[in-house]
């Protein structure tokens, strides 16, 4: 890698661009390489005027408070790990007691109950994840074709009623308008629009006043100004659309 | 802390003498740190991730890190303000980029989404005139100084700069590059 190209790679990491096998990339210089941290050092110094420039927001006192627990928390943690390491050296050396001395040792023991807490928290974390996802299983996925037969976008409904869009590679939204997001809970009827969607990121949809969506239910994209559909009813082209499919 | 040196107090040694209070275990140099920069932390991480609760939690976060990483900061090797920033932006672009999606799109609101973007001109008024930052960046045309200024500020990442602006993702890519070599020797 050119400097040129690391110097690029230092100031994309300082912007936030970075995805992929660039972050992995950049994380691991600026952990070890000294020339590639001086050029990060330099990029944050040249765009720190930029933070300059953010609103004051008062912060409550309330989240003060909250760092303080932190930091509680924090120092409570420390002195046994401080004491473990003051006993440890001593009891190597006379090993015939060794299990009588673990036996009487605070720091092992509260070491062990520590430990058994930590695993009773993963384990608990763990059982939360899972449910969550469990929850989140989609029950109908529609992927929304574009007029050039590309998949542009994926809809996932889920059993609490919401649903979630996910735009797909590089989707673009024309300056200064926004795309409109539309569904036909009766396939005879008018469409209704479900959302309007500034940026290209997954969004959170609103189907919460409409029927459950079935499968074989139509959702389309429509281009519309910024603020959405000023008619209720699309107004500008369609540019993707797709139906709803059972979730396996 | 200030008060009994005769010296005029920049807000860089402020912060480097407040480090080395919290590298030392003195909860009161956090509390100044905290007094001076976190109404302006949280307008940066209000910037970049749009929610009030979410620019807090990166926040508290920071101000964890900077407790626990204080004796690691070297003033030798940058700035001050710029490492506690950085640690900032790190930990807000994580919340933005992945780790909380699902928790962005818990709370949407189908019309107010985003709080109002700032427009980068508006800010670029706004950069001091004697920083080097603002001269430079009016060297560059409007529309890749907007698609910089909108990627540092509210953390747009390529394909968002592409569909704000209308272009094609490579010309993002390329206006970034291109803008961050003439920026770098503007401001060298």
């Amino acid at each position: 890698m050119t400097r040129d190209d690391q110097d690029r790679l230092a100031a994309e990491h300082v912007l936030g661009l970075l995805e992929g096998d660039e972050r992995g990339l950049a994380e691991r210089l600026l952990a070890s390489d000294e020339s590639f941290q001086a050029q990060v050092e330099q990029w944050r110094s040249r765009f720190s005027e930029w933070d300059s420039t953010a609103p004051d927001a008062a912060p409550g006192e309330a989240l003060w408070r909250r760092i303080e627990s932190g930091l509680q928390a924090d120092a409570q943690a420390e002195p046994a790990q401080v004491s473990s390491r003051l006993v440890d050296p001593p009891r190597r050396q006379a090993a015939p007691g060794l299990l009588q001395g673990l036996w009487d040792s605070l720091s092992f023991w509260r070491a062990f109950g520590m430990a058994g807490a930590v695993a009773a928290l993963v384990l608990a974390a763990g059982m939360g994840f899972f449910a969550v996802k469990a929850s989140r299983q989609p029950i109908l996925v529609a992927v929304l074709m574009t007029d050039a037969n590309q998949p542009g976008a994926v809809l996932r409904t889920f059993n609490d009623g919401r649903a979630e869009l996910t735009p797909l590679g590089d989707m673009q939204i024309p300056h200064n308008h926004s795309i409109q997001v539309w569904t036909f809970p009766d396939p005879a009827g008018a469409p209704v629009s479900v959302g309007v969607v500034q940026a290209a990121r997954t969004v959170l949809l609103n189907l919460q006043n409409l029927p459950q969506p079935h499968s074989n239910q139509l959702f389309a994209i429509s281009v519309e100004p910024l603020t959405g559909s000023p008619t209720g009813q699309p107004t500008g082209p369609v540019v993707m659309k797709g139906t709803t499919a059972t979730a396996l | 802390m200030k008060a009994d040196r005769g010296e005029i107090a920049s807000p860089a040694f402020d912060l480097n003498h407040a480090l080395r209070g919290c590298a030392r275990g003195d909860r009161l140099a956090l509390r100044a740190i905290y007094d001076s920069e976190a109404p302006r932390m949280i307008g940066v991480a209000m910037r970049l991730l749009r929610r009030r609760a979410l620019a807090e939690e990166a926040v508290h976060d920071t101000f964890l890190q900077v407790w626990q990483k204080a004796e690691s900061f070297d003033p030798a090797r940058g700035e001050a303000r710029s490492w506690i920033y950085a640690i900032l932006r790190n930990r807000a672009l994580n919340i933005l980029r992945g780790e909380n999606r699902t928790d962005l799109v818990e709370d949407f609101e189908p019309m107010g989404l985003v709080s109002e973007e700032e427009n980068a001109e508006a800010v670029l008024m706004r950069l001091s005139d004697t920083g080097s930052l603002k001269r430079c960046l009016e060297g560059l045309e409007p529309a890749r100084r907007q698609a910089i200024t909108l990627a540092y500020i509210h953390g747009l990442s390529h394909g968002e700069l592409a569909g704000r602006l209308g272009v094609p993702l490579g010309t993002i890519k390329s206006w970034i590059r291109r803008s961050l070599i003439s920026l770098r020797d503007c401001m060298a």
